[in-house]
């Protein structure tokens, strides 16, 4: 939930974080990891609709932009950078568990959609652009401009696809009441 | 354009805080004289509170945190030893050592192949071990750890261990250890009750297994030929796939291959092979298709052309699949039928669901041949980035090494 949070003055800019991460300080990667790590669970999780794939898929993809992170140009873009990487990390471990053999599921496992599948089937029925806002928006409470920092994009844009997208979404819920 | 309808178009902007002074006063005003409009805005915020409960997400483990930064520091140590003067060199060959324990040379053995593939079955299921030949699931895919064509040594430990209800079949000619009758081998059976179930074999072109109906598998078709990579169907080239020049670069260490039907020739540089129909082969020394950042380049690429839709679309008829599955091989179970109501009618639902998806599955596969080569490539990401990490564990020990030395 941290990096939706809001901005303290006191608190180290990411681009801060990066640098000092870059420079070796493990505290500084760890502060990264803390304050991303909500946020890339729940990404993970909107891909793989599974909550133990999901914080692999996180772990995964703080490695990799760990072993990265001497390539981002601009150490701010560091979240957008992250985001898009969970997302590919995400899909390609969604593409490794359709080819699993046989992998009959855990007869105990618990299923994370109960009590709410038909917001989950919603949600999956959006385009992709959507569904991330829509996650940012929902599960980590981010504002508009939160998101706009986190994905890369302008505060005008996110706030008409949120928009666009929250309507969408009850649409769906409400066809799917009267069906 | 009303103000009902106005404010219809605004409720997300004023929810999201994103209307100015003014219009938010505005809208304030006739929300307090408008009932409709309360009403809507009683619905929107319900919808949000459903969303909100859905998907709020918990916070991952509190070890979250410290398991990734103790993974990253092997990283750090790495960062440090490179700087550090006359210790580059030896970390520089540490991680060549690592990275290229991968013969660059391929070769190819080929195997000797079972006499004859041909699915045969008992009437009494029974538990047991396969300790040779191969075995096949319901839908005609090769059971886990067994290579088509190895001959397992009756010395070595079981190959497989089967429970009685598994829907494994088990072709002529391998051995099968009955639990009940410790030592007695014998020829093919099946661990399924019943009729006669199907046929490994080769019929025109396309047919390499197929499983009779009432079994409830899907009927697997396959051109060419198909990969197993450890004893597990490695897909890159499956059911449907035909085989692409130049595929040998993607390949693993260690691959085997099986030809259906029609012929394969293998040119590995060094070494010609040709296999045909029945014949198997267990290829090493596969060379890499470049580093994880190129090959996770060609895979946002597959993915970009495949699009999400279609990979989860495949993700849940894949899932579904499996789950109907076990939910046939419980429903088989002898120990979860007792006191069920309508036995019959719950197997024949669950077998026509998953044949359906199954169908599905493979269907929607066939369409799409990039899925294979997009798991041919996430394959080859996941062994490189093994090789890193293990390249990182050699490092660690090193580090270690050295400063227990000093």
């Amino acid at each position: 939930m941290e990096a939706c949070s809001g901005g303290e003055h006191s608190v180290p800019t990411d681009g801060e974080l990066v640098r000092q991460a870059r420079a070796g300080s493990e505290r500084g990667f760890e502060l990264l990891v803390r304050r991303y790590q909500g946020i890339v669970s729940a990404r993970a999780y909107a891909v793989l609709h599974d909550r133990a794939d999901a914080e692999d898929a996180a772990q995964d993809a703080f490695l990799r932009v760990f072993r990265a992170l001497g390539q981002l140009r601009e150490p701010e873009a560091f979240g957008p950078w992250l985001l898009q990487t969970v997302t590919n990390v995400a899909r390609r471990a969604l593409s490794r568990r359709a080819r699993q053999p046989m992998a009959l599921p855990d007869v105990g496992a618990v299923d994370h959609r109960q009590g709410h599948p038909e917001v989950f089937d919603a949600v999956a029925a959006l385009p992709e652009g959507y569904q991330q806002v829509i996650h940012l928006h929902y599960s980590q409470g981010c504002s508009c401009e939160e998101i706009a920092r986190l994905l890369g994009l302008q505060v005008g844009s996110v706030t008409s696809r949120l928009t666009r997208a929250r309507q969408m979404l009850r649409r769906i819920l409400s066809e799917d009441k009267h069906r | 354009m009303t103000i009902c309808e106005r404010f219809a178009h605004q409720v997300d902007a004023y929810e999201l805080g994103m209307l100015d002074a003014a219009a938010r006063q505005a809208v304030d005003a006739h929300l307090a004289a408008c009932a409709a409009c309360r009403g809507l805005l009683a619905e929107v915020r319900s919808a949000d509170a459903a969303a909100r409960a859905a998907l709020a997400w918990a916070e991952p483990s509190p070890a979250f945190a410290p398991r990734v930064a103790a993974r990253a520091r092997r990283r750090i140590i790495l960062g440090r030893l490179a700087v550090a003067s006359g210790i580059a060199a030896v970390v520089a060959v540490a991680v060549c050592v690592v990275l290229s324990r991968a013969p660059r040379t391929p070769t190819a053995v080929k195997l000797a192949a079972p006499e004859k593939r041909e699915l045969i079955v008992e009437p009494q299921g029974s538990a047991g071990s396969l300790v040779a030949g191969e075995a096949y699931d319901a839908y005609g895919l090769p059971a886990g750890r067994l290579v088509p064509g190895r001959l397992y040594a009756a010395a070595e430990p079981a190959a497989l261990s089967v429970d009685p209800g598994s829907l494994l079949l088990v072709a002529r000619g391998s051995q099968f250890t009955p639990a009940t009758t410790p030592g007695r081998s014998g020829p093919g059976v099946s661990i399924l009750s019943g009729g006669v179930v199907g046929q490994v074999g080769s019929r025109g072109k396309e047919l390499a297994i197929e499983l009779a109906p009432e079994l409830g598998g899907a009927v697997v078709r396959t051109r060419g030929c198909e990969f197993y990579s450890y004893g597990f169907p490695a897909h890159r080239l499956a059911a449907g796939m035909p085989f692409p020049a130049g595929s040998l670069a993607l390949w693993p260490e260690e691959i085997g291959v099986h030809v259906f039907s029609g012929h394969l020739d293998l040119d590995l540089g060094t070494q010609k092979l040709a296999l045909g129909a029945g014949d198997s082969a267990v290829i090493a020394g596969g060379v890499s298709a470049g580093t994880a950042d190129s090959i996770g380049k060609h895979i946002g690429q597959l993915h970009d052309a495949l699009g999400t839709e279609l990979i989860e679309q495949r993700d849940l008829y894949a899932r579904l699949r499996n789950d109907y599955a076990h939910r046939l091989l419980e429903l088989r179970s002898a120990s979860r039928q007792d006191g069920l109501p309508h036995l019959q009618e719950r197997l024949e639902l669950v077998d026509e669901l998953l044949r359906d998806h199954s169908a599905a599955l493979s269907r929607l596969e066939a369409a799409h041949p990039e899925f294979f080569e997009l798991d041919a490539a996430v394959a080859e990401e996941r062994r490189l980035n093994e090789l890193h990490d293990e390249a990182d564990h050699a490092l660690e020990r090193f580090v270690a090494l050295l400063d227990n030395a000093r």
